[in-house]
């Protein structure tokens, strides 16, 4: 975990050695390798390599393409590809599903603080309505809006990242905005057939969901460990 | 012409086994001596994704160390595996040449 940072520390400090076209492309790629399904030591891996490859093309008075090719999207395509290809189901699902409860556990907290200042619940806790919500956005919009991230990547400049930032959203957030209106439509009216329109505004407090909360805390960080155990064995040979 | 790429990809894996064979060297590098013998148009972007296809399949192994540039840079070096593949790869690469020769020259 601290390794990850130090990586990422040299990473940014390194990176202003670019060439501003150089930087911009590698800004780009950045973008794009972390919105991807990677782990985030996978990632700072492969930005490490690329941004070493870079440096060393500026130096030799090689442009970028000489290294990463003509098209950045594909070059990482395929290195996100590589990293894949021996990763099972079993693996990817449980990924999706340590994804899915860290911005659970982390948009709850959010909503519940929300709900203490307003006083709309007395306990510090959601209810049923806002989890639905919740975890709606954390299955579908995230994933959306990671995907949505990837191809807006290409920055030349300053100018158009600030006009990008700006720019209207494109089919797939519009795409995901309805599978969530009508994901909520159908959980609302199976939940409300199976235990009647009251479930809908039962509080989950932080005390009732203690045990789920130990539970989901504990998955995320044997998965954190799980993906650490390659990159600790990549140091050990350097020492 | 999918299958052209498949069969250059192939080529340009076995190359790199030989160039990785021979000394320590890390991702620039082996684009840099690819691009001498000649590979330039082919390698572009094509030798990274490759090097970790290689070390996936336990043909190379790398150790990670601070760049002279500054990040931290992974050198390659080939597995006992490795060798056995760059071997394998000599002997129908042999073949391949021979074969293709005995046709163009009728």
């Amino acid at each position: 975990m601290f390794l990850e940072l130090n990586l990422k520390r040299l990473r940014l400090k390194q990176q202003r050695k670019l060439s501003e076209t150089n930087l911009y492309l590698f800004k780009s790629i950045t973008i794009y390798i972390r919105n991807s399904s990677l782990t985030d030591v996978e990632k700072e891996e492969i930005l490490q390599q690329i941004l070493d490859m870079l440096l060393e093309a500026q130096n030799q008075n090689k442009t970028a393409s000489f290294v990463i090719g003509k098209d950045y999207e594909k070059f990482c395509d395929s290195i996100i590809k590589e990293y894949s290809s021996d990763k099972n189901v079993f693996y990817t699902i449980f990924n999706f599903f340590q994804n899915y409860l860290f911005y659970l556990i982390l948009t709850s907290f959010f909503m519940a603080a929300l709900n203490r200042m307003d006083n709309s619940i007395a306990a510090f806790g959601i209810n049923v309505n806002q989890f639905i919500i919740i975890s709606l956005v954390s299955l579908i919009i995230i994933p959306i809006v990671k995907k949505a991230s990837q191809e807006k990547s290409y920055l030349t400049s300053l100018s158009q990242r600030i006009m990008l930032s700006g720019r209207q959203s494109g089919k797939l957030e519009v795409y995901g905005l309805a599978l969530m209106a009508v994901m909520i439509i159908i959980l609302k009216f199976i939940l409300g057939r199976i235990y009647g329109e009251g479930i809908f505004s039962y509080v989950i407090t932080l005390n009732s969901s203690k045990m789920f909360l130990i539970a989901a805390l504990f998955l995320i960080v044997i998965m954190e460990f799980y993906n650490n155990r390659f990159f600790n064995k990549l140091i050990e040979k350097r020492k | 012409m999918a299958s052209t790429t498949q069969i250059l990809k192939g080529l340009l894996e076995g190359c790199i086994l030989k160039i990785v064979s021979s000394n320590e060297t890390y991702g620039y590098e082996i684009c840099e001596k690819l691009s001498l013998y000649g590979f330039e148009e082919i390698s572009e972007g094509s030798v990274y994704p490759i090097l970790i296809r290689l070390e996936k399949k336990k043909l190379l192994y790398s150790v990670l160390k601070e760049s002279p540039l500054g990040p931290m840079r992974k050198y390659y070096y080939l597995t006992e595996e490795g060798h056995k593949e760059l071997e394998q790869f000599i002997l129908s690469w042999e073949e391949i040449k021979n074969s293709v020769d005995n046709v163009l020259e009728g």
